[in-house]
């Protein structure tokens, strides 16, 4: 009885991250399958681990990095996974997505997707889901000056990346105005 | 504030860690230079860029949440065993396990088919039931030759429909780590899920036999869920309500 009210507790605290976990799962594993399997490996990680968070902290920080953890030790034990997308029925949800999507929400993805690893994630956890720099150095285990340098780099690369998209795409439409 | 000391603090900034002096010192430079209130106009419209791309990415969780949901329901908290419980479990199971009334095998296929069946309910009920956009196919060729790709046969699903059913459409699935071929047939009123894949080697052991095949047949709310194996074919059936799920599955295996 006592623990079903513990997991009562530990799934109203944890289940509304789930669309945050797995956004940043997605764009770590790049495969939507992986992304599922690491957030569902991760709760239940933090649901054997839910006697140790103090609560009134931040939940979402906490399970982050639990989701970080997993996703190194998954690193660690085989090669990253770079399978190739064939038409894979189970990363269909965000490829249908970017389908409809215009051409720079598709460079956007790409540019975030081209980083490496320790720049994507820094990215994901302080712009797009609005971690601060102690939290973000906290849950990767860094120094703040590192995440601030990585986070640097992988500003300037997106930007790069960026610029050459648009540049391409301006070429194009100069070529299509002259027929 | 320096130029320098802006670039470095502008993350700062926008993230509340910089302290209220420290704050008014950043807006008082952005005031009175122009270049470094560019770079920074400049930084945030990318960072709003990034973020608004990504969070309008909308993810549907809800068969992830399910999942989690039932491995929650089964997975104990991890507590701390003094010895003398370690000692009366310890003493325990040697003596169901002498008694001969456990096999390690049964365990383990019992564990797998539990799994399976968990991950085809799901499947059933947001795929299905809930109608979850997926990219389905009737078409007959598309899926011999889909199927013979992925689980190794080419699968005519109206081969496998049960008497009373027709088939709708199909597409292709992972159930646990497997993949199977997902069919849907309807006999009008309700709709039921079918997946199939090429049988294991080591095929499964059941609780209980069905004429002569093994079954293994489990309930989550109002949803059915059997698996059987044929001659050919491992077969994991899913039904609402009061579909007889084991009849069904005994019918299909005897296809296949």
């Amino acid at each position: 009885m006592r623990e079903s009210l513990q997991r009562e507790a530990f799934e109203e605290l944890a289940i509304p991250h789930l669309q945050v976990l797995l956004r940043i799962a997605l764009r770590l594993t790049h495969n939507y399958a992986a992304a599922e399997d690491l957030v569902q490996e991760s709760m239940l990680r933090a649901w054997r681990s839910f006697h140790q968070f103090q609560p009134g902290t931040n939940i979402k920080a906490w399970l982050a990095k639990i989701l970080l953890n997993q996703w190194n030790t998954s690193l660690k034990r085989a090669e990253r996974d770079k399978a190739s997308v064939e038409l894979n029925e189970e990363v269909a949800p965000p490829v249908e997505w970017l389908r409809n999507a215009h051409l720079e929400t598709v460079d956007v993805m790409r540019a975030i997707d081209l980083l490496l690893p320790e720049y994507r994630v820094v990215l994901l956890l302080t712009v797009i889901e609005g971690f601060t720099c102690k939290e973000t150095a906290e849950m990767l285990l860094v120094p703040i000056g590192t995440v601030m340098s990585r986070l640097s780099r992988a500003r300037d690369q997106v930007k790069k990346y960026l610029n050459s998209c648009a540049n391409a795409s301006s070429k194009r439409a100069n070529y299509s105005y002259d027929l | 504030m320096t130029c320098n000391e802006i670039d470095q603090n502008s993350t700062f900034y926008f993230s509340h860690e910089l302290d209220a002096q420290q704050s008014a010192d950043f807006l008082a430079h952005l005031e009175n230079c122009p270049s470094c209130a560019g770079k920074v106009r400049q930084q945030q419209e990318l960072d709003h860029l990034l973020r608004s791309t990504v969070l309008s990415q909308e993810m549907d969780t809800r068969a992830l949440e399910f999942r989690i949901r039932r491995e929650l329901t089964t997975a104990p908290q991890r507590r701390i065993v003094f010895p003398r419980r370690l000692a009366l479990i310890a003493a325990g199971l040697v003596l169901v396990a002498s008694c001969g009334l456990v096999s390690s095998d049964w365990l383990r296929a019992t564990r797998e088919a539990s799994a399976i069946c968990a991950d085809a309910i799901v499947d059933h009920r947001v795929e299905v039931t809930e109608n979850a956009p997926k990219k389905w196919t009737a078409d007959l060729e598309l899926i011999a030759a889909i199927s013979q790709k992925t689980v190794g046969a080419g699968i005519n699903p109206e081969q496998f429909a049960p008497s009373g059913y027709h088939f709708q459409r199909a597409r292709i699935c992972s159930l646990v780590d497997k993949r199977y071929v997902h069919m849907v047939f309807s006999n009008g009123n309700q709709e039921i899920s079918i997946f199939l894949r090429t049988r294991d080697s080591g095929a499964l052991q059941a609780l209980s036999w069905w004429n002569s095949r093994r079954l293994y047949q489990d309930v989550l709310g109002n949803t059915n869920v059997a698996r059987i194996d044929g001659r050919k074919f491992s077969f994991v059936i899913v039904g609402d309500g009061a579909i007889p799920v084991s009849t069904l599955a005994n019918d299909v295996a005897g296809r296949g």
